[in-house]
């Protein structure tokens, strides 16, 4: 596969992971070993006092991924710079997935906040691939500010439903000038190969690989998934017809005089 | 109080003994202290009625 740029930044790989909801540790390890990625997300949280070590994520070696922390749990854009500059403090890594999500329901970006959070933590000197909602003027806007990126939703956080963004995704495809990631929504590795072959330049996925019987063959699925839909995108369709068009020859046919 | 919880130390401790009484590796953690990142080295000294907030990584997406 071709590779993609992200601030400066080349990565062969274009599906990222997250380390989330995965059953253990080992299984986690597994799926991100399988799905060949190189940028992977985590969370930042209180240390639980009660299980100090905390097993999950000792499994990954963070030193041999592009490690993405992720703002989740923000409701505002004071929030999600709070949570930025404490990941950034605990790793020195100044990569963020910016997310400011204050619905509890649909855990929907909220535009404005996330926009105001971009705007600091460009200033402050992070890397920010903002997760929005999948619109393409907004993501103008992020663009604007200096985010490296955009990871517009193909549907909300955890649902597997697929783009049921695909239209607005279209859009934000053809007219961003910086990568986009579609992020949250993707269920099944048609997904991420409809992306692509939309022309997105990346995929994050985590749920669909957590709660999958057997997270690390769904992560090989998913990583051919990704480089089918994109290999398909440099090959370029030939586009739709609504009658049909015969592949076999149409002379020479035996019943013809 | 750390991380909401309450926390008795003997005087004059600093926030390694703290991570070391609660059996916290000081690896890939931040602190804030009274809610304000602390960037100082883990000796800093406690003062009592010291508000301390560890962070570290935990699995997300």
């Amino acid at each position: 596969m071709d590779s993609l740029v992200i601030a400066g930044r080349t990565l062969r790989s274009r599906l990222f992971v997250g380390t989330g909801k995965f059953p253990n540790p080992r299984a986690m390890a597994g799926a991100i070993e399988a799905s060949g990625a190189e940028v992977v997300t985590v969370a930042l949280r209180r240390v639980d006092l009660h299980d100090p070590e905390d097993s999950m994520l000792s499994h990954i070696d963070f030193d041999r991924y592009l490690m993405l922390p992720n703002t989740s749990g923000a409701r505002d854009a004071e929030e999600a710079v709070r949570i930025a500059t404490l990941a950034r403090a605990a790793s020195g890594w100044d990569w963020v997935k910016l997310e400011v999500t204050p619905e509890p329901h649909y855990l929907l970006p909220d535009p404005i906040e996330t926009l105001e959070a971009a705007r600091r933590l460009v200033k402050l000197g992070f890397t920010v691939l903002p997760y929005m909602n999948a619109d393409p003027i907004l993501a103008r806007h992020l663009e604007d500010v200096g985010c490296a990126a955009v990871m517009p939703l193909g549907a909300p956080i955890g649902t597997s439903r697929g783009l049921k963004t695909r239209e607005q995704l279209s859009i934000i495809i053809e007219q961003a000038n910086v990568p986009v990631v579609v992020d949250a929504g993707l269920g099944m590795p048609s997904h991420a190969a409809e992306a692509m072959e939309l022309g997105a330049d990346a995929c994050l996925v985590n749920t669909a690989l957590a709660i999958a019987d057997d997270p690390q063959e769904m992560a090989r699925a998913f990583a051919m998934g990704v480089e089918a839909g994109r290999r398909a995108w440099r090959a370029g369709a030939g586009g739709e017809s609504r009658l049909a068009r015969a592949s076999s020859p149409l002379s020479g046919l035996l019943d013809q005089g | 109080m750390v991380n909401g919880d309450e926390h008795t130390l003997p005087l004059g401790s600093d926030l390694a003994a703290l991570l070391r009484v609660l059996d916290i590796p000081p690896r890939h953690i931040a602190i804030e202290l009274n809610s304000a990142l602390h960037e100082g080295g883990l000796e800093h000294r406690l003062e009592p009625g010291d508000h301390v907030e560890i962070v570290r990584f935990v699995g997300g997406g």
